[in-house]
């Protein structure tokens, strides 16, 4: 038998890969969630940093924009004031200054909202306020001027003020303008900075989990490698023991038909003659007696009554060791005689069919095919519950097939693995020595179908080539 | 032991291996006045040998016998001497053993647990020319009979062989030698040209190229 232990000992030898491959698979999600949670933070900063400074900036300068624009057109009022050949009254373009003072304020008003807070823009913004202020300070006297009549005065403070101070304002616009288009420049290079970075991430990222996976294919590999070379070995060594105990199984069948071969030989030679003889000996003596003595020939015939039951017992002891037909008479006469046998013994109903030559088989080889169809009748007998069975021995080209088919109760043929040792022992006797006569043998069997064995043996007959060529 | 007309007496030759069987047989048959024991064999050929020399008028045949067994014995002996009645002993009351015993010739059979009724009594019908069963066969024969079975005569003269003999035909036309026949079936390079003159006889064939042929035809090799 395998011992468990051994095939324990061979497999606690392969080493499980799985633990580190785990390590592989936790190391790398872990640094793959790092990273993508850091990418993720970086680029949702950057898309906050584009909406809050880059588009804030824009709008500021959309609205520095509104305001250039609207000093060019104070520009033309106040040339058109000041035409000597127009000779409108001034009050006239109060109404313009009215509106473009109001978008002007409106426009100062959302790009102090949009803007972001630098220093020299927070200055510059201050001068614009003031000179604003100043400049409708003095439009508005200008305008007042005029209303009171003095026009020529009102004219002269436009030139000589107004448009002075719309230069100013023109002026500190255009550097609030550039001072956001150099922001703007700015932020631009910090998100083309941030981009970098992240594409750095990314490749670094990559490059991490790609060395991470390399690594652990490299140990799966490897670990692998040494798991087949084990397994290997393993079903190697279970192929030796398996050989080795087939062997020591078909010893032990050779071993039994030697000894019962043996036993029953000298069961019948010896006790059995001896036996015949004492039996024959006391006949003698009480024929002999007969007239003389009567008591005497009653004791004898008592004894002799012993000693012919025990040689019936003897007789058929040695008949079931090895039966004396079987080397007398060959196989198809031996399962006739069996089965006539084993029918009135069990009272199982068994219809025997064979077609077979005698001859074929030396009767060392012959016992086996014996013993297979005794084991199965005797399973018949003892599990199946049937009431009929069939025995069939037919030759086929090159082959013999024996048969042993049963109406009974049938059972479910478990893989051989999941036997309980002991179980199963017939079985395995009975395809060892099918096997042993180079021939196949299969039991089939199903839950109140019965249970069919089948053998298939070569016939062993030499050819003729062969034999004519030994004979010339 | 006087006896009242020695030409008279029953002359028999014993053929038995176990030598405390042969002497209760010989005590048996001499306890009759009528019946002589010429002479004891101990396997198949000694009996062939005696029953040249001696020519019983009976002989009392073991079935069961070391190198030729009783059977080939009796169809050997029956050649040479076919006025020889033969009385085959035997422990087996199976029919093919009953069957084989009349199809080779045999006059009689008894089963060795009745042997001190039936001996004597078997041994004198034989002698004047009847059969002789014990009564826990006839009832083999006669089913036998009845089934059409029991034939003296088969009409194939292969049937007619013993199982030893056809092994050794098997064997012959192998191509084996006589010498391995007799290692491979353990026996006598002796006993192995007995059943091959058997063979031949019985076949009708003298050749060994004929016996290869034969085997042929009955399958026995593959062509």
């Amino acid at each position: 038998m395998i011992r468990p232990d051994t095939e324990h000992d061979v497999l606690s030898e392969i080493p499980s890969p799985s633990a580190r491959l785990w390590l592989g698979l936790g190391v790398s999600l872990a640094i793959f969630l790092i990273f993508a949670s850091y990418t993720i933070h970086k680029i949702s900063g950057l898309e906050d940093f584009q909406v809050n400074v880059v588009q804030k900036n824009r709008k500021a300068s959309l609205q520095l924009l509104r305001l250039q624009d609207d000093t060019y057109q104070l520009a033309v009022s106040l040339r058109d004031m000041t035409l000597p050949e127009s000779r409108y009254p001034i009050f006239y373009w109060k109404g313009e200054f009215t509106r473009v003072r109001r978008d002007m304020d409106e426009a100062l008003r959302l790009e102090a909202e949009y803007s972001a807070s630098t220093a020299a823009g927070d200055e510059k913004r201050r001068q614009l306020r003031d000179v604003l202020d100043d400049f409708w300070l003095s439009a508005d006297l200008a305008f007042q001027l005029a209303d009171e009549g003095h026009e020529a005065t009102a004219r002269y403070m436009i030139r000589s003020e107004l448009e002075n101070k719309r230069d100013s304002i023109s002026a500190i616009i255009s550097r609030l303008l550039a001072l956001n288009d150099q922001a703007q420049t700015e932020a631009g290079q910090q998100v083309s900075l941030v981009y970098g970075k992240v594409k750095q991430n990314i490749l670094a990222l990559i490059g991490i989990l790609f060395l991470v996976v390399l690594g652990t294919g490299l140990y799966t590999l490897g670990a692998n490698r040494k798991t087949f070379d084990r397994l290997h070995h393993l079903a190697e060594r279970l192929q030796t023991q398996s050989e080795q105990l087939r062997m020591l199984s078909w010893n032990l069948i050779d071993v039994q038909e030697k000894t019962l071969r043996q036993v029953a030989r000298d069961l019948h030679d010896e006790f059995g003659q001896i036996l015949t003889a004492i039996g024959v000996t006391l006949g003698r003596a009480s024929q002999k007696a007969l007239d003389k003595d009567p008591v005497f020939v009653q004791d004898v015939k008592a004894v002799k009554k012993i000693v012919e039951d025990t040689l019936q017992s003897v007789r058929s002891e040695s008949q079931i060791f090895r039966p004396a037909i079987l080397d007398d008479f060959g196989l198809a006469q031996t399962l006739e005689w069996f089965v006539e046998q084993f029918s009135r013994q069990t009272g199982i109903l068994v219809h025997y069919k064979g077609k077979l030559s005698d001859g074929f088989f030396l009767p060392e080889d012959a016992i086996h095919l014996y013993r297979i169809v005794q084991e199965a009748l005797n399973n018949v007998a003892r599990h199946s519950g049937a009431k009929e069975a069939w025995v069939t021995v037919e030759e086929e080209v090159g082959s013999l097939s024996l048969e042993i088919r049963d109406n009974g109760t049938g059972f479910v043929i478990g893989p051989e693995s999941n036997r309980v040792a002991g179980q199963g022992i017939g079985l395995m006797g009975m395809r060892e020595r099918a096997e042993h006569l180079k021939g196949s043998f299969s039991i089939s069997s199903s839950p109140q179908k019965g249970t069919v064995v089948s053998v298939h043996v070569p016939l062993q007959r030499p050819s003729l080539d062969h034999a004519v060529q030994e004979v010339s | 032991m006087t006896s009242p007309s020695k030409e008279k007496q029953i002359r028999v030759l014993l053929a038995e291996d176990h030598i405390l069987v042969r002497q209760g047989f010989r005590r048996i048959l001499e306890d009759d006045p009528g019946i002589t024991v010429v002479g004891e064999a101990r396997t198949g050929l000694e009996a062939i040998e005696q029953c040249k020399e001696l020519k019983p008028d009976v002989v009392v045949m073991d079935l069961s016998m070391p190198e030729l067994g009783g059977l080939e014995a009796t169809a050997e002996v029956l050649k040479a001497n076919p006025q020889i009645k033969i009385l085959i002993l035997s422990m087996y009351s199976n029919e093919a053993y009953v069957r084989k015993a009349f199809e080779l010739g045999a006059k009689g059979y008894i089963l060795k647990n009745a042997i001190e009724v039936d001996l004597t009594r078997a041994v004198m019908a034989l002698a004047e020319g009847q059969a002789y069963f014990s009564p826990g066969i006839s009832h083999i024969v006669l089913e036998s009979m009845k089934a059409g079975t029991f034939q003296g005569t088969s009409q194939d003269p292969y049937e007619k062989l013993t199982l030893r003999e056809k092994e050794v035909l098997q064997l012959i036309a192998q191509g084996k030698s006589n010498k391995e026949i007799a290692t491979l079936l353990n026996i006598s390079v002796n006993t192995v040209a007995v059943h091959r003159a058997r063979v031949m006889e019985t076949l009708d064939l003298h050749r060994t190229a004929e016996l290869v042929l034969f085997a042929v035809k009955k399958g026995l090799i593959q062509p």
